[in-house]
């Protein structure tokens, strides 16, 4: 196992610049989850660690090794691909082995080896079959497991379960867990699903259009998102967005909607944005900040209705708030399904401000 | 008509088409091995029999051909080139066509175009320059002639074929291979080639087949009897005055054997399916 450190990194693709000066460092052991729409440039980062992509500046280091100019092979990294990519000429257990056969070892190390392997991903009946007799999801486990095999310094996947139905790919999610867990492994994982970043990660680098948006632990970015790009992006359903004005005004902080919607802040929460003084703001809240019961800083506020999605544990309900479409998730028993209209807290305790013109995140 | 009606009536015409273009393709062929074991006096009659007559059949012309003519060397000659030439062009259209599928740019561009160019020269502009280029180098009359000739025809083609198959190889194999320990051609070698079979079996297929029934180059780089190919001793059975066709007949179906045997065993390797269950599924 080793560190790993991205220093200043920079990819172009002809004219188009797709990796901004990154830098971020990974410690021994930590799973790092780097997420992102598609085109933010978390797969060409993940391709240039595995040297699969040159860098046009900066430094990729692992351990204390500068690993910019060096081959796949020589980094001591393992990957595994989001097709999986395995050879389908060769059995499970000559998958598994290729790479020890390649850096020459012996016979009886490639067979300790691959039975260590199949024996932690339960692939020990499949190792005389081919690809193609086989599940995705046993396919999948092939792929992490010829990884596994070369006990490498560092894994890299690369949205390894998108291509696995929704059962599976919780099935896999925790196994994959698990397995970071047991071997204690340096982990860098792509994907473009938030739920999977949330579920899996020590850290969370969250990118946008080749830059990062914002580090830090699930929570983190959940609870504190940096700026309106994370602040959207990260959570199922996505954070209600509000244009408003942030009034400040002494001790006094006062949010204005639009349609005359008007929330004076009590004084323990305005003392978080009276710095920023007077501004047009973002208002963000989490669906679950609707509230169907009163909070310790709510206001209550009766919105219409436009739309019910029952998810059996939840009900999502699509309402309309300061002329803007929201989501609210309450308990189910809450709502009737004949509903006009819905009487909802808004938990103002965990509301979020970004700057309207730079997104960024005000107050604490 | 009902749907399932219809579709009923357009299989049966699709097999009715099917089966008079396998006609209007396997009567030659046919005709050329029924000529064959008929003696000549039933050859030329005015109306030869459409059908086998078993009691006219011999191998009469076979035994005289084989008498006669030093075919057994034409065969080999025949075998040496077309072997040669497959295997030459066959290594350099795999090489060629892995770059031209993986190496992306503007010179692999150029190349691919200048191949394709190179496609469109007839042979018979090339010969006048590879007879000269060749008795310059000391090789004519030679099989190594022939075979670089051959290759030289046959390998743009052979490319682009073996580009086509490298180009449904999921890039993604190469690069495990690259990360499991390999080198671009370690890739090539252990990876991309086992599944990229039958494009490899294909090509060869073809090169094998342009190379045995090549004239042009074998009759005017070959020049003594003894290094002959099969092509050129067929058409050395064409008399000014007489030809006697049964036995030009039984050249060509002696001639056609090794084809459909390539053709025959190369048939598994030609269907694809190789690379099922290595990416998704």
């Amino acid at each position: 196992m080793a560190s790993l450190t991205i220093d200043n990194v920079v990819k172009r693709f002809g004219a188009q610049t797709i990796i901004r000066g990154v830098s971020f460092d990974i410690a021994d052991g930590e799973l790092v989850i780097l997420v992102g729409p598609s085109g933010c440039g978390k797969s060409t980062l993940l391709r240039m660690i595995a040297g699969l992509e040159t860098l046009d500046g900066g430094a990729i280091r692992i351990g204390e090794r500068v690993v910019n100019d060096l081959q796949p092979k020589d980094r001591d990294i393992a990957m595994v691909f989001q097709s999986y990519a395995l050879y389908p000429h060769m059995t499970v257990a000559d998958n598994m082995s290729f790479a020890l056969r390649m850096a020459g070892a012996d016979k009886a190390a490639r067979d300790a080896a691959v039975q260590r392997a199949a024996s932690i991903l339960s692939l020990e009946q499949l190792l005389d079959r081919y690809p193609r007799q086989l599940s995705g999801g046993q396919r999948q486990r092939v792929a992490m497991g010829r990884a596994i095999v070369r006990d490498p310094a560092v894994f890299l996947f690369d949205e390894p379960l998108s291509n696995l139905d929704a059962k599976l790919r919780v099935q896999m999610r925790a196994e994959i867990k698990e397995l970071h867990r047991r071997l204690g492994s340096t982990i860098v994982y792509v994907t473009h699903d938030q739920v999977e970043a949330m579920t899996l990660a020590d850290r969370i680098v969250c990118l946008q259009g080749g830059t990062i948006a914002q580090i830090g632990t699930p929570n983190e970015l959940y609870g504190k998102p940096a700026n309106l790009f994370v602040a959207e992006f990260i959570g199922s359903p996505a954070m209600n967005i509000l244009p408003g004005r942030l009034d400040v005004a002494g001790e006094a902080a006062t949010l204005e909607l639009a349609d005359g919607v008007r929330w004076s802040l009590p004084a323990e929460l305005s003392a978080r944005w009276r710095a920023e003084g007077s501004r047009d703001v973002a208002v963000g809240i989490r669906p679950e900040h609707l509230r169907e019961a009163p909070a310790r800083f709510s206001v209550p506020v009766d919105l219409p209705v436009a739309m019910l999605e029952p998810l059996g544990s939840d009900t999502l309900v699509h309402a309309e708030l300061a002329g803007r479409r929201v989501l609210a998730r309450v308990p189910p028993e809450s709502v009737d399904d004949a509903a006009r209209r819905i009487a909802l807290h808004v938990d103002l305790g965990h509301l979020h401000l970004f700057d309207r013109v730079t997104g960024k995140r005000l107050g604490d | 008509m009902t749907i399932s009606q219809r579709q009923r009536l357009m299989s049966t015409l699709r097999f009715f088409l099917a089966g008079i273009f396998a006609v209007l393709l396997l009567f030659p062929i046919y005709w050329m091995g029924q000529t064959s074991l008929l003696p000549t006096s039933a050859v030329l009659s005015r109306a030869p029999s459409l059908l086998p007559d078993p009691a006219a059949s011999s191998l009469s012309a076979y035994q005289t051909l084989l008498a006669t003519y030093p075919v057994l060397t034409w065969f080999g000659n025949s075998a040496i080139i077309t072997a040669g030439s497959a295997l030459l062009s066959a290594l350099c259209a795999t090489l060629a066509g892995y770059s031209l599928s993986r190496f992306s740019s503007r010179t692999a561009h150029g190349i691919a175009f200048v191949l394709l160019l190179g496609r469109v020269l007839p042979g018979t502009l090339l010969v006048l320059p590879y007879f000269v280029l060749f008795r310059w180098a000391g090789i004519l009359d030679t099989h190594v002639s022939v075979i670089l000739a051959n290759a030289s025809m046959i390998t743009p083609f052979a490319t682009f074929m073996m580009k086509n198959y490298f180009d449904d190889v999921p890039r993604e194999l190469d690069e495990a291979a690259k990360v499991d320990g390999c080198s671009p051609l370690a890739a090539l070698w252990f990876v991309v080639l086992p599944v990229a079979a039958p494009g490899i079996a294909a090509t060869i297929a073809f090169a094998a087949t342009a190379s045995w029934v090549d004239l042009l180059f074998a009759r005017t780089l070959l020049l003594t009897p003894g290094h002959w190919t099969m092509p050129v001793g067929i058409a050395s059975l064409i008399g000014e005055v007489q030809t006697s066709w049964n036995q030009l007949m039984a050249a060509g179906v002696l001639s056609v054997l090794p084809v459909f045997a390539v053709y025959w065993f190369a048939q598994p390797y030609l269907v694809g399916g190789m690379t099922s269950g290595a990416v998704k599924g």
